[in-house]
């Protein structure tokens, strides 16, 4: 039975995926999988992110010895992308030392498949709670109506707005995994939004005093949010050899997170969750069953 | 009074040519001589014109002082997403404005006086406006998107025009394209943006000194009549055109020739008009005492050290003590930061330890 080594990175969306192969594996349910996690929210990987000047990232040379962190935002930088949300105008790269120990992690553990959740929460510091001056926005091809009497932010900027918020966060992991890891890539979203105001504010975890300060933002803005996140992901990722990880319908209930899904907290999925996830990824990345032994 | 024995006799030393700039480093040299009025801190300070009035106004928002914007983005989006939409480059969303004849313009549309029988173009991907062809990277989603982003900044181009203590304004070129059915001006020649170039509708306009100055009296008479106080400062850019629609023109004589007009039009308007003064910002760029120093290798972007120089002058001379305004309590947007706190502190503590239980 060939056994599949699937290496999963990411901040605390990775940890339903971690507690469903750690519960799987001992149950013996995963006899097809072998995982392993860098769990880059920890101590041991900290700091994630360093600011630069745009300066040393205009003049890293495609061709020089700059590194090639530098030379990637030099890349997008002349492009036009959006790169900063720095009071002096610093874009941030990861730091030299992650880059090299998340490289050195690759080699040692040389896995056929590369999973990633990283960070996930962009969308969430926009939607998740009502901002003070409300506001909507119109999600082309969504059908989610935009709400009465709220500030409208044309899509355009909206979505520029969201680009730049995954510039700054999950897409520098991933554009420097997508350089390194000369393994296939699966990119997963975080969950979907959760419906239910009253989980929230029953399990708000730090949230506490802000969801009672501004309350919780209408279910409606918060699904634009996850599908504009969601399609930018999948944009940017197109046309390359990673793999953007559409979620299996089971995972929704009208376009939220399915109640059986939800953890006790406002934004995660819970260990079955982490179940479905797993299983549905490793089929992408290794045929059907694969994970349960049931592959070739 | 001495009598003097020429009328040179006893003059300063700026108004001779060799005192002024002898033995001093280029960033000593001051042609501004004297401000014309204070600024203070609460004074709303607007601004519009060509490129280089963007720069007044970050280097007065970074020096404390009040610059005054009507059209902002929601809190919600960064400000360096806000600025790609046309946010906080001028007071209003209105994006370059080159001529005085398209000041005035804007301002009659603002109010109702005026209406354009081309004011919008439909491209791939939705509609642009033909006054602000480049106010953001795409084009309005929509028609009611258009028209609903066009009546806010109507009315924000409005309170600029009645609440602003100082109206600082660059001018920037005398070539323009203007409709032939109802004088309408466009900043960008159709089709180059949008709209297509039809030499029926649309025809080549080199406005000269007395256009330009009647074209700035109107604004300031319409901006008056609301708004009697107003302080006027005018500037010229030092940028020279990036290309002459005048075939038989070099772009070297072509732009002399458009900043003399406007250099004239700002004397003549100064001598006449009650308010309104000259600020010397293209004699400090582009006087021969630089030798060039002041332009990039392109010979048209103006050096970081140039800007300097011009806003040191202008700080000197505009403002008390020549410095930083006071510290002010500016209430801070930190509902962003408030979420992002509560999210970090979920994720990577709380989660982290359930993930190993």
């Amino acid at each position: 039975m060939t056994k599949y080594k699937l290496a999963g990175f990411g901040h605390s969306h990775l940890s339903a995926y971690l507690r469903a192969y750690m519960q799987g594996s001992k149950a013996g349910n995963y006899p097809g999988l072998e995982m392993t996690f860098g769990r880059l929210g920890m101590d041991t990987f900290q700091p994630n992110f360093e600011t630069v000047s745009t300066e040393s990232a205009y003049s890293a040379s495609a061709t020089g010895n700059a590194p090639s962190r530098l030379k990637r935002l030099g890349a997008r930088l002349k492009g036009g992308g959006y790169h900063s949300f720095d009071a002096l105008d610093r874009p941030r790269v990861l730091t030299e030392a992650l880059e090299r120990r998340l490289t050195h992690m690759m080699r040692r553990d040389d896995p056929d498949a590369i999973l990633l959740a990283c960070m996930g929460n962009e969308y969430n510091t926009m939607g998740m709670l009502q901002h003070p001056e409300p506001f909507d926005f119109d999600l082309p091809g969504s059908g989610i109506p935009i709400e009465e009497g709220k500030t409208v932010i044309p899509y355009a900027m909206m979505r520029a707005q969201m680009t730049a918020l995954c510039e700054q966060n999950v897409l520098l992991f991933w554009r420097f995994f997508n350089e390194a890891a000369e393994k296939p890539i699966f990119l997963t979203p975080p969950p979907p939004p959760i419906a239910d105001k009253m989980h929230i504010m029953s399990y708000p975890g730090a949230f506490a005093g802000r969801a009672k300060q501004y309350g919780v933002s209408p279910v409606g803005l918060r699904r634009k949010m996850w599908l504009l996140y969601c399609d930018i992901l999948r944009d940017v990722t197109k046309d390359t050899d990673t793999t953007f990880v559409e979620l299996p319908d089971p995972a929704f209930v009208d376009g939220c997170l399915a109640k059986q899904f939800w953890q006790e907290d406002p934004t995660h999925g819970n260990v079955d969750y982490g179940r479905l996830m797993l299983e549905h990824v490793t089929d992408l990345a290794f045929g059907a069953g694969a994970a349960k032994g049931e592959g070739k | 009074m001495k009598k003097r024995s020429n009328p040179y006799a006893g003059l300063p030393d700026h108004c001779f040519w060799s005192r002024t700039h002898r033995g001093k480093d280029i960033g000593d040299i001051d042609p501004v001589v004297k401000g014309q009025f204070t600024l203070k801190p609460k004074m709303k300070i607007a601004t519009a014109g060509s490129c280089f009035a963007q720069h007044i106004a970050k280097h007065l928002q970074g020096q404390g002082y009040n610059y005054f914007v009507t059209e902002k983005a929601h809190p919600i989006i960064a400000d360096q997403v806000a600025r790609a939409f046309g946010y906080g480059v001028f007071s209003a969303r209105y994006g370059n404005l080159y001529t005085t004849r398209q000041l005035l313009q804007l301002a009659r549309r603002a109010y109702g006086e005026f209406q354009p029988k081309e004011d919008i173009w439909e491209v791939e991907g939705g509609f642009i406006d033909p006054f602000r062809p480049n106010i953001q990277p795409d084009p309005f989603a929509t028609r009611a998107e258009f028209d609903a982003a066009r009546e806010v900044h109507f009315a924000a181009v409005r309170q600029m025009i009645e609440e602003a203590d100082v109206f600082v304004f660059t001018f920037g070129l005398t070539e323009a394209w203007v409709s032939k059915d109802d004088d309408a001006v466009f900043p960008l020649a159709p089709g180059v943006a949008g709209g297509e170039f039809d030499e029926k509708h649309h025809g080549f306009k080199n406005f000269t000194v007395s256009e330009v100055v009647a074209d700035f009296r109107d604004f300031i008479a319409l901006m008056r009549a609301r708004n009697p106080k107003v302080k006027v400062l005018m500037t010229v850019s030092p940028v020279p055109l990036i290309a002459t629609a005048r075939e038989d023109t070099s772009v070297i004589t072509a732009t002399s020739y458009s900043k003399s007009v406007l250099r004239v039009a700002c004397e003549e308007l100064q001598t006449t008009e009650k308010d309104v003064f000259y600020f010397p910002s293209y004699e400090v760029i582009s006087g021969n005492y630089t030798r060039g120093a002041y332009y990039s290798g392109d010979l048209r972007e103006v050096e970081a050290e140039g800007v300097a120089h011009v806003m040191s002058l202008f700080m000197r001379h505009y403002t008390k003590d020549g410095g930083s305004a006071p510290a002010s309590d500016k209430p801070v947007d930190s509902f962003q930061a408030d979420v992002q706190k509560a999210l970090d502190i979920i994720c990577d503590e709380e989660m982290i330890e359930r993930a190993v239980k």
